[in-house]
């Protein structure tokens, strides 16, 4: 069950592609769940709840749906810096649920993969390199 | 109140870094030993996340290295309004170093001797040399990576397995110090690189303070603790301590502890030891004020928990054009420089300070970093900046300060009632020009190595790793609350293991040392104990 209204819902959706548009192989959020793995995080958390439907209400207030993409941009600007305490979570799970999406951690050149159990191959390195500090000889200090 | 176990010969209070190594000693030792741990035992399989694609938001929720955001049970908050630096820890079997990032650098000799060499603080008195037998086995026993021939150090025993792997991004930076003509090394990390003692070797997932799930990382819950147990040591976990007792000679008598269901228990001992970290450990022998102790247990010095040392960060980042590959490999790449880690009496502060060089950003992260906007340059951006920074972790020696302290908070407890810490701590002047000096020197490296863009963070606030100094080790009992065998002056069957008891702090992570003392004072209880157990 939904934690956000339908209407908060769907300014929220509205929200987060506009965070981060959609390019190339990197979706937008409102095609990758994000909406619903934000829902789930405030389900959790009665304190944030609050904060998002606050927030979202106030977007709302401004009859957010209805207005053009250019005039959205500028209300998130302005409550970007009129209300840091919504807008720094709203940014935080968004990009939360975002790139912890398998088709994003695939598009940005990782495996899409978690670190385990597979992990990855890496390369030894260059340790001739410390050739000259090894030639220097001892730095500590013999008390 | 149930009395229900037997006395032991030592109770140990912690199953971390230093519990557990002086566990297994007792043991081995033919002791019978007990430890109490507060947390649980985490099982590496199920328990961490690095098998989820939520991973990296688990670094914000229940695996915060800061007990104040995670909020677990098992954790107690502390107050830390009073500190830019906020103190992080784990509680379960292996403590901290659960969540550890595994560097196993060693205080280097002249550490010991700050007083004789710099005319600051006070000189240890043990030296390097002293606690050598004991770093050597200590690192059999933990497994470390590394490379012999550092030039910071004397020559130390053979490492157990190659060092972690560079990988682009550690030969960018390396470069870096090659033109400069400046000191790095792969510094010690206790991580197999290879099979070692049972254990894999590291598969370069990365991200080492979520926990290891294949056990590469030698957290102690998968190193000593094993062991310790299978020579029959007993260890009580959800065993949460509230006061050590002492008898009507003054002795330690017992601990008082919560068990999982909340019911007060009592665990007599012959020898008491606590290992529950700089600031878990004056917790409780604050909170273990009696008639015959009115200020605290071994307090007689007026010293516990003050002289709260944590090891001051500064956090200077590069970004580079090219992908550096940055989120293969352990995340702190293990690169440490000694170049400026010794007092030159040319620069304006005493003593020095260290590098570690990590590596990039996870996605998460990168994104949430402050650098990326929102909008339509958001890719653009991320583009430019994920896998291609590199970042130097300023860790400079923080000299004891008699203000700086741990106390016990008038109103906040833990979910059990029992009270909770305060933190107060200010950065000293010398802090504060040693990491200046180190901003303006990683800036150097990391430009010599060819970033675009540099940006810091002058003071690191979730930066409290590593917990010092509030029962410090000395030889005049005014001067400090235990001796060089981490035995209290006031109560001669208590000791204390952890980061406590250190007279300074150096300039690397700590871990290495506290295991090697918890090693050295358990072989001095044990040629001892004929002593301590006739009582």
């Amino acid at each position: 069950m939904r934690t956000l209204s339908k209407n908060n819902a769907d300014i929220l959706g509205e929200i987060v592609d506009l965070l981060i548009p959609a390019k190339e192989n990197l979706p937008s959020p409102s095609k990758i769940n994000v909406v619903d793995h934000i829902d789930d995080a405030l389900s959790n958390t009665p304190k944030l709840k609050r904060i998002f439907v606050e927030g979202l209400s106030d977007i709302n207030n401004e009859k957010f749906l209805s207005l053009p993409k250019i005039e959205q941009i500028a209300l998130l600007k302005k409550y970007e810096s009129s209300n840091e305490a919504f807008f720094s979570q709203l940014l935080r799970h968004t990009y939360n649920a975002y790139y912890t999406n398998p088709i994003v951690t695939a598009g940005i050149g990782m495996t899409g993969k978690p670190p385990q159990p597979m992990g990855y191959t890496l390369e030894k390195g260059n340790l001739t390199l410390l050739d000259k500090v090894i030639k220097k000889g001892q730095i500590w200090r013999n008390p | 109140m149930s009395a229900d176990k037997k006395k032991v010969d030592v109770l140990v209070i912690g199953a971390g870094a230093s519990g557990a190594a002086f566990t297994w000693k007792m043991a081995k030792s033919g002791m019978k030993v007990m430890c109490l741990e507060q947390g649980d035992w985490l099982n590496p399989s199920t328990d961490y996340s690095t098998s989820s694609t939520d991973w990296e938001i688990h670094r914000q929720t229940d695996f915060n290295p800061n007990p104040n955001i995670r909020s677990l049970d098992v954790d107690y908050p502390i107050n830390d309004t009073e500190s830019p630096i906020a103190p992080l820890m784990y509680n379960a079997v292996g403590g901290s170093t659960i969540h550890w990032s595994a560097h196993f650098p060693r205080l280097k000799p002249s550490d010991f001797r700050v007083k004789t060499l710099d005319n600051v603080a006070d000189d240890w008195p043990l030296s390097y040399f002293d606690l050598e037998p004991y770093f050597a086995l200590n690192d059999e026993m933990m497994g470390v990576a590394g490379l012999n021939g550092d030039t910071a150090y004397p020559p130390k025993s053979p490492r157990q397995t190659p060092p972690v792997g560079l990988g682009k991004l550690g030969d960018k930076i390396a470069s870096g110090f090659d033109k400069l003509d400046w000191h790095w090394w792969p510094s010690d990390s206790a991580i197999n690189t290879v099979e070692y003692d049972g254990r894999p070797g590291c598969n370069n997932c990365g991200p080492c303070d979520l926990g290891c799930s294949i056990k590469a990382k030698s957290s102690t819950d998968v190193s000593y603790w094993p062991k310790a147990l299978e020579l029959g040591a007993e260890l009580i976990t959800n065993a949460r301590v509230r006061e050590i007792t002492v008898d009507r000679f003054g002795k330690a008598k017992s601990a008082i502890y919560y068990d999982s269901n909340g019911e007060v228990r009592e665990q007599n001992a012959s020898i008491i030891v606590l290992a529950s970290n700089g600031v878990g450990t004056p917790r409780i022998l604050l909170n273990s004020a009696s008639s015959r102790f009115p200020d605290g247990l071994a307090n007689s010095s007026g010293l516990v928990g003050k002289n709260l040392m944590f090891h001051p960060y500064s956090i200077v980042t590069g970004l580079f054009e090219e992908d550096l590959e940055g989120h293969k490999g352990p995340t702190p790449l293990n690169i440490m420089s000694s170049e400026f880690y010794e007092t030159d009496p040319t620069r304006d502060f005493m003593r020095g300070y260290a590098y570690q060089v990590v590596r990039s950003l996870a996605p998460l992260a990168t994104a949430l970093s402050g650098h990326v906007p929102w909008g339509e340059n958001h890719h653009e951006v991320f583009k430019k900046r994920f896998n291609r920074t590199i970042t130097f972790a300023v860790i400079g020696e923080d000299l004891p300060e008699i203000h700086n302290k741990v106390t016990i908070d008038p109103e906040l407890t833990d979910s059990f009632g029992i009270p909770s810490p305060k933190i107060e701590y200010k950065l000293s002047e010398n802090s504060r020009k040693m990491l200046d000096h180190g901003i303006g020197t990683a800036t150097q490296v990391l430009k010599t190595a060819g970033a675009l863009e540099i940006t810091h963070d002058p003071l690191k606030r979730e930066a409290g790793w590593h917990l010092m100094g509030t029962a410090k080790m000395g030889t005049n009992e005014d001067k400090s609350v235990v001796n060089k065998y981490g035995q209290t002056h006031d109560v001669d069957n208590l000791f204390i293991i952890d980061g406590s008891i250190f007279v300074t702090a150096g300039a690397v992570n700590p871990t290495s040392t506290i295991q090697a003392l918890a090693l050295y004072i358990a072989d001095h209880i044990v040629s001892k104990s004929g002593k301590f157990l006739t009582q």
